[in-house]
């Protein structure tokens, strides 16, 4: 167990270097901000005064290497629009994107799994098709336009909830559906295939031989049988939600992480965008990691080595 | 209370379900949908001017008669007309009359005959392709109608689009070679001819793809002189190089709308500030 942990966390750090590497390029692929950050009518002399003051002047090399130096002290440097450090505008956003976050996944993996089993039991029927029809348009919808329906129906047509803001609990309801509706279809889809493959298995013939009832069957034994791909999508979900909150973010004027990376990308506040690559990048390693260690709890025949 | 709002539908959505009493920036379609919800609509002419400057400093366009062809194969006129119900008011220099400094020229004509003319002569064989590097933050059906007009006059103007930023970089480089022709939209926040004509045209500036000694002399005089008169001189005699040598095509001054619920009144600024104090009543 402790050579899979240190292995597993190995990996993280070799992850979240490489992530961290390839947006570094990236973003200095994209050209020195110093010009962008400049007052209009600086002259080309004031630009390259800034650029030295904000050391991008520097070889790519050095600026890199005093960019990893800093980077495992959880220094990433002051932002270049803020002139504050860079760390603590991510981390003071990142509150917001957790709690949409959260709570989109409650609302997607709720409503998903019990799709998924609607879907699986009462197959062929009403349903079937509602549950389906309800999956398809929540995986196919593209989520701007999802969150702007919710919003003229919701908000402008029927005033019962708030179309955009933040802080009062009703805020939070037309994000999470509009972000949470993707992660719904997918558990659906899922929860379904799985649950259909375990109720034809010998074992759920034998326990309802013994006279267990169908939803003993389903919650004790077929449930747990069919966790795992259903866990790891949750994972996935959950890291891919933490990032990818971006355009739910700014559609409900949502101050989340996803709406700054927008806002630092297009100012080209480079340490902050910096700063929310890795913060993001090794939380998603960390829950992929806890769906991993998940897998022994839900199958006992599964050892961790 | 101020809030960000990014994205242009949700402030409208809050507008009309009356979670705000002002936005700004609605959109030119929007004005409708406002209006027939009984809420009000503020417009206001900015001294933002929407402009295509020409690069007189690298390619094509260093020729004159290239220069030319362009000005004189954009209908300005048909684009508003076209596009904005003809309700910008079209202006013949980069400048509003708010702006110190302020004068007119004759607008250029809009000569397809002649501008084909010019492109043949420029040696080129009737046609011309040109790089036009664009903004996303700018308005692409206006750029695309110019695009198509240019096309008429045997120049394919090839687009660019980039991001904001990149835009920026593209044009600041210090060698000059960005393209031939962008669409810009400047305000200087300032009413004043300079923060216009300073940074856009005086040699050596970055944001400048022009270079005319007897420009930048005048620009000079004007920025450090106290007379007025002298200073309007200058600015006079400028536009009308400006526009004898076709630095720059002008278009219009960008028109913004801002929403408001029944109890707001406002009265929106030109240089696009906004005081709460000063614009805005409510009533009860």
């Amino acid at each position: 167990m402790g050579r899979f942990l240190a292995a597993r966390l190995w990996q993280l750090v070799v992850a979240v270097w490489g992530v961290s590497t390839i947006s570094f390029l990236l973003l200095h692929l994209s050209g020195d901000p110093a010009a962008l950050l400049a007052p209009p009518g600086s002259s080309a002399q004031q630009i390259a005064e800034l650029a030295r003051r904000l050391g991008l002047d520097r070889p790519l090399a050095v600026q890199y290497a005093a960019f990893l130096v800093h980077a495992v002290r959880g220094d990433f440097g002051a932002s270049f629009t803020q002139g504050v450090p860079a760390l603590s505008v991510v981390l003071s956003r990142l509150p917001a994107t957790l709690l949409l976050t959260v709570a989109a996944l409650a609302f997607g993996w709720t409503i998903g799994l019990a799709l998924g089993v609607i879907t699986a039991v009462w197959r062929r029927g009403a349903m079937e098709f509602l549950a389906s029809a309800l999956a398809v348009v929540g995986q196919g919808m593209p989520v701007f336009w999802f969150g702007l329906l919710l919003i003229i129906v919701f908000a402008v047509r029927l005033r019962l909830l708030p179309s955009s803001g933040y802080g009062a609990p009703e805020n939070l309801v037309l994000p999470a559906i509009t972000l949470g509706a993707v992660s719904m279809a997918g558990v659906a889809r899922m929860a379904r295939a799985t649950l259909l493959e375990q109720m034809g298995q010998d074992y759920v013939r034998t326990a309802a031989s013994k006279g267990l009832g169908f939803w003993t069957v389903l919650a004790r034994h077929v449930g747990r049988n069919a966790a795992i791909p259903v866990v790891t999508l949750m994972a996935l979900d959950l890291g891919a939600l933490l990032g990818g909150a971006v355009v739910t973010e700014t559609i409900f004027a949502w101050p989340g992480v996803g709406q700054l990376a927008v806002n630092s990308i297009g100012a080209r506040d480079f340490p902050v965008v910096q700063a929310i690559v890795v913060v993001v990048s090794a939380m998603y390693a960390c829950i992929i990691m806890l769906a991993d260690l998940s897998y022994a709890w839900i199958d006992p025949r599964i050892r961790v080595e | 209370m101020f809030r960000v709002v990014p994205t242009g539908a949700t402030r409208l959505a809050d507008l009309l379900s009356g979670q705000a009493d002002l936005i700004f920036q609605a959109s030119p379609d929007d004005v409708p949908q406002i209006e027939s919800h009984g809420l009000r609509v503020f417009p206001s002419t900015t001294e933002r001017i929407a402009m295509v400057v020409l690069n007189a400093l690298d390619g094509a366009t260093k020729n004159k008669d290239v220069r030319e062809a362009i000005a004189l194969a954009i209908d300005r006129q048909a684009i508003d007309q076209s596009l904005y119900g003809g309700r910008e008011p079209l202006t013949n220099v980069v400048l509003m009359p708010q702006h110190f400094g302020y004068s007119t020229v004759p607008p250029y004509p809009h000569d397809p005959a002649k501008a084909k003319q010019l492109v043949a002569s420029a040696g080129t064989s009737g046609s011309l392709e040109l790089q036009w590097p664009a903004s996303t933050s700018f308005p692409s059906n206006v750029m695309q109608a110019i695009q198509s007009q240019l096309q008429d006059v045997g120049i394919t103007a090839r687009i660019q689009t980039l991001d904001g930023a990149t835009f920026l970089k593209t044009w600041q480089r210090p060698d000059r070679q960005w393209g031939n022709l962008a669409y810009f939209q400047w305000s200087c926040a300032c009413l004043d001819a300079d923060g216009v004509l300073n940074p856009v045209f005086h040699s050596g500036s970055i944001w400048s793809s022009y270079a005319n000694p007897e420009v930048d002399k005048l620009l000079d005089e004007a920025g450090s002189s106290l007379n007025p008169a002298v200073r309007r001189a200058d600015y006079a005699r400028i536009n009308r190089i400006l526009h004898d040598d076709y630095a720059v095509v002008p278009l219009w001054p960008i028109v913004r709308f801002y929403g408001g619920a029944t109890r707001v009144a406002f009265t929106p600024r030109s240089d696009e500030m906004f005081y709460v104090f000063d614009g805005v009543k409510l009533s009860q």
